[in-house]
């Protein structure tokens, strides 16, 4: 997520919609952003400020650096931490705001670019804090993540049905590695939580257990993934199966379409996803990393049987010039903005408009095929 | 690899191929495994490629996770046998035996235009609505037949009103399908079915000529004038979508393949359904007239299929849809019904056919039998047998019994089986036993030379005839890659 710092003012950390205008009420639910402090802005869950001194009785605010302005996250939410940061927790203008619910995870994939550490409850609570600002708001997308969202169950279940009785027309994604929904019971209490907008977003990374299990580095994680997307079908949930290629599994590419296809025809979406080479991704570059370039013909291959099918699909996280031709129209700019670039090359590119870019994540790892595309 | 000490061969079907050996499973896949990796598979220390390996685990020929595997492939095929679910959904009523055609191939030997003897009464049509609605099945189709069924109008509207009105109480998906040569039709009747969403299924050989030759006016010479008038008139009515036609092949249709394919297209149908001749009625009379070979069948199906793929190449969308039907199967895990061919049968299961005076038969060709003088498939009659004693006896127990491929001698181990389907009551005619000789029938030499045919296209990898079937069975595609062409 987005984030910017400065100098804590007071300890405490705070959550609140950023707001310049003094009228903003009820003042406790929003953080006032006004370069110079007067008495009478008290009563503000927190402030961001150019000011050194915060109003009378005020817990949380820290003082931005001159040259830092955050007048366009007007409206959105934020956190301000103890150590003087600013998260942007839900911005308005952005379509891929998420609640981040646990750094824990029951896989340990090999490609993970967000190394897993223990549960802490703070997630919980500022996805419980970010709802209560969202209440009554307009939204449209939503989306519940990790580290596995779905093993801190109960707070998973609290957390799904606030999003989906409080916004029941937003769209939900929920991104999940399909350890547990093999358990019926468990699967059956999230399916009633949803809503034909609810969509469960598995990652599958093989067509077998040899390659999937494998990558997740977990004994029979492809049976439960089985298990789950089987139940998801039988409670009528939305479904989408998420494949990160790597050098792991890109031969499985040819064949994918024809085996979904077959075994899981009730899948909705299917995501073909590149890697974001940082965390264990990174540490694991020379078991993981290939160079899409090198996979081209497999993913060509899988582009054309899945279109025979017609089967809905789409490619992330892969720079236009490097995937085939075929395969272009499948490509979505999916890397969120605040972690997503182009590199100078880019700029003679006739259709960077609509290539989704590079993680800025991801080392300058990047294919020895990147150039600007002529039509 | 670590795992290869736990992995576990699961049940399939296989056959010797030149540089390959073919294999499928019950649950509907198939994979050519090269010769020399199939013998380290059958040689227990396994060692096969990893890339084949994980292929054939996915396809579960091979299993790590016995159970998975299980459930994955259980799936495929509860979904593949699907159509067994609901139970009898089409019924097809003989509202009369009376025709104004006597074509040279009828196999259902039909009775003169005047034998209203034949004609079936409201009394018993009214019994065979109330029998149909006793199926569990949620769709219902009904389908007229003859004879020609326009000649004993009465019943037709009556019947879609009848059936109508109970369905309020029902709620199933009712559809209705008049089976006619069209040269009956009045602009009346076409208005009628029109505002009864009827869909209408006629026939039409090929050109006047051939269409002329077999398809002939008990007054008259031709009816293809007629008929081509009557579809014009039906078409400005009830639109371009409501009527399809089938095809009869005879003799003499076998050079002229093009011809008939363009027949097709001149007269805006969206396809084409390439049926052989069957061995009943007036057909097995003229046999050596009309008839012909599986292999002459097969190469005139073949000329047929290319050139209709060479039409959709170029921008023509045209489907045949016996490979439409086999496709599917062949593809997807989805459950193909199709009475004709099916396991087991669909007749009686799938499909029951009532004859005018309220008998029911499995299947047209066990009422065709009755008409020869052996009732053997008789399952009962309206007037006086409910639907339990029609559709749970032995007759229907016996069919079902008898007609599943995975049971059936020289079938239960053929390759093609689990697309295939069995067709009890022409194995009765012609063999005197409704589980057949297989191999070495008519019917199956047929069907194996066109799965020969498919499955090498498959292999091959034959791009444009690939991308030409998966439109045809895949509607929301964007159809045929003109690039390929």
């Amino acid at each position: 997520m987005r984030t910017y710092s400065g100098e804590s003012l007071k300890a405490k950390s705070s959550i609140g919609i950023l707001t310049d205008n003094t009228d903003s009420i009820p003042r406790g639910n929003h953080i006032l952003y006004k370069d110079n402090l007067s008495l009478s802005d008290f009563g503000f869950r927190g402030y961001v400020t150019k000011d050194n001194k915060l109003p009378l009785l005020s817990k949380s605010g820290l003082k931005l650096p001159d040259e830092l302005d955050l007048s366009h996250h007007i409206g959105d939410i934020v956190k301000i931490s103890e150590d003087g940061q600013i998260h942007v927790l839900w911005e308005n203008s952005c379509s891929q705001n998420a609640f981040y619910l646990t750094d824990a995870c029951n896989v340990n994939c090999i490609m993970c670019p967000q190394p897993q550490k223990p549960h802490d409850k703070i997630h919980i609570d500022t996805a419980r804090s970010v709802l209560d600002l969202l209440v009554g708001q307009k939204v449209e997308h939503m989306c519940i993540t990790g580290g596995e969202p779905t093993i801190i169950k109960d707070n998973f279940l609290e957390i799904i049905a606030r999003c989906t009785t409080e916004h029941p027309d937003a769209s939900l994604q929920i991104l999940t590695n399909g350890q547990t929904l093999n358990e019926f019971e468990f699967a059956k209490r999230c399916a009633e939580l949803s809503t034909p907008k609810t969509c469960y977003c598995v990652s599958m990374h093989g067509d077998t257990p040899l390659t999937h299990d494998l990558i997740v580095r977990r004994d029979n994680a492809f049976s439960k993934v089985h298990s789950s997307l089987y139940n998801l079908s039988k409670l009528n949930v939305g479904i989408e199966v998420r494949f990160v290629v790597s050098k792991l599994n890109y031969t499985r590419l040819p064949g994918l379409a024809e085996f979904f296809f077959r075994t899981y025809p009730f899948v909705h979406h299917f995501a073909i996803m590149g890697l974001e080479m940082t965390g264990c991704a990174a540490k694991n570059v020379d078991e993981v990393w290939i160079d899409p370039m090198d996979y081209r013909e497999e993913l060509d291959r899988f582009v054309l049987e899945a279109e025979r099918r017609a089967i809905n699909f789409s490619i992330y996280n892969h720079q236009l010039c490097v995937i085939p031709e075929r395969a272009r129209k499948h490509a979505k700019r999916s890397i969120s903005d605040w972690k997503c670039k182009h590199i100078p090359v880019c700029d003679k590119c006739m259709i960077q408009g609509e290539c989704g870019g590079f993680f800025t994540t991801s080392n300058n790892l990047i294919s020895k095929g990147i150039q600007p595309v002529c039509l | 690899m670590s795992s290869e000490s736990k992995i576990q061969i699961m049940p399939f079907l296989f056959r010797r191929e030149e540089k390959e050996i073919f294999v499928t499973t019950v649950h509907g896949d198939f994979y050519w495994i090269p010769r020399a990796e199939f013998n380290k598979l059958l040689d227990s220390s396994f060692g096969l490629s990893d890339n084949i390996t994980q292929d054939l685990i996915s396809r579960q020929i091979l299993a790590i996770d016995v159970e998975q595997s299980i459930d994955a492939a259980a799936t495929k095929l509860r979904s593949r046998k699907a159509f067994l679910r609901s139970f009898t959904s089409l019924h097809m009523l003989v509202t009369t035996l009376r025709c104004n055609q006597r074509c040279e191939y009828c196999q259902v030997s039909c009775a003169d235009n005047d034998a209203v003897q034949f004609d079936m009464s409201i009394e018993i049509a009214e019994k065979i609505v109330n029998t149909i609605f006793q199926s569990p099945s949620p769709s219902i189709k009904i389908e007229f037949q003859g004879g020609e069924p326009t000649l004993n109008w009465e019943i037709i509207p009556f019947v879609i009103e009848y059936a109508e009105n109970l369905n309020l109480k029902f709620k199933k998906n009712v559809e209705f399908v008049v089976c006619t040569n069209l040269t009956a039709m009045t602009k009346e009747k076409f208005e009628y079915l029109h505002s009864h969403n009827v869909f209408v299924s006629t026939s039409l050989d090929g050109p006047k000529d051939i269409h002329d030759l077999c398809r002939k006016q008990r007054i008259g010479h031709t009816s293809y004038d007629l008929f081509v008038q009557n579809l014009e008139l039906g078409r400005s009515i009830m639109g371009l979508d409501k009527i399809d036609a089938l095809m009869t092949t005879s003799k003499q249709s076998l050079s002229r393949f093009k011809e008939i394919i363009d027949e097709y297209v001149r007269l805006g149908f969206h396809g084409i359904f390439l049926r052989s001749l069957n061995p009943y009625g007036f057909a097995a009379e003229q046999a050596e007239a009309l008839g012909y070979s599986s292999e002459d069948f097969f190469e005139f199906y073949k000329k047929c299929l290319e050139y209709i793929i060479s039409l959709n190449a170029s921008g023509t969308v045209f489907t045949e849809y016996y490979t439409a039907l086999l496709f599917k199967r062949i593809m997807t895990s989805q459950s193909t019904g199709f009475v004709d061919l099916q396991s087991p049968s669909g007749a009686g299961i799938s499909g029951a056919i009532y004859d005018y005076n309220g008998d029911v038969y499995p299947a047209d060709e066990g009422r065709m039998l009755a008409r020869m003088g052996d009732e053997r498939f008789k399952m009962g009659n309206v007037a006086k047998d409910s639907f339990k004693q029609i559709f749970t006896g032995q007759i229907i127990g016996e069919i079902v019994e008898n007609s599943c491929l995975e049971t059936i001698p020289g079938c239960s181990d053929c390759v093609y089986s689990p697309y295939c389907g069995a067709d009890p009551i022409r194995n009765y005619l012609e063999y005197g036993t409704i589980i057949g000789r297989n191999p070495g029938s008519n019917f199956c030499k047929k069907n194996m030379l066109i799965f020969d045919y498919l499955f090498n296209k498959i292999k091959e990898n034959d791009n444009l005839f690939l991308d030409t079937l998966w439109s045809w069975i895949v509607p929301n595609t964007e159809g045929v890659a003109h690039e390929n062409v």
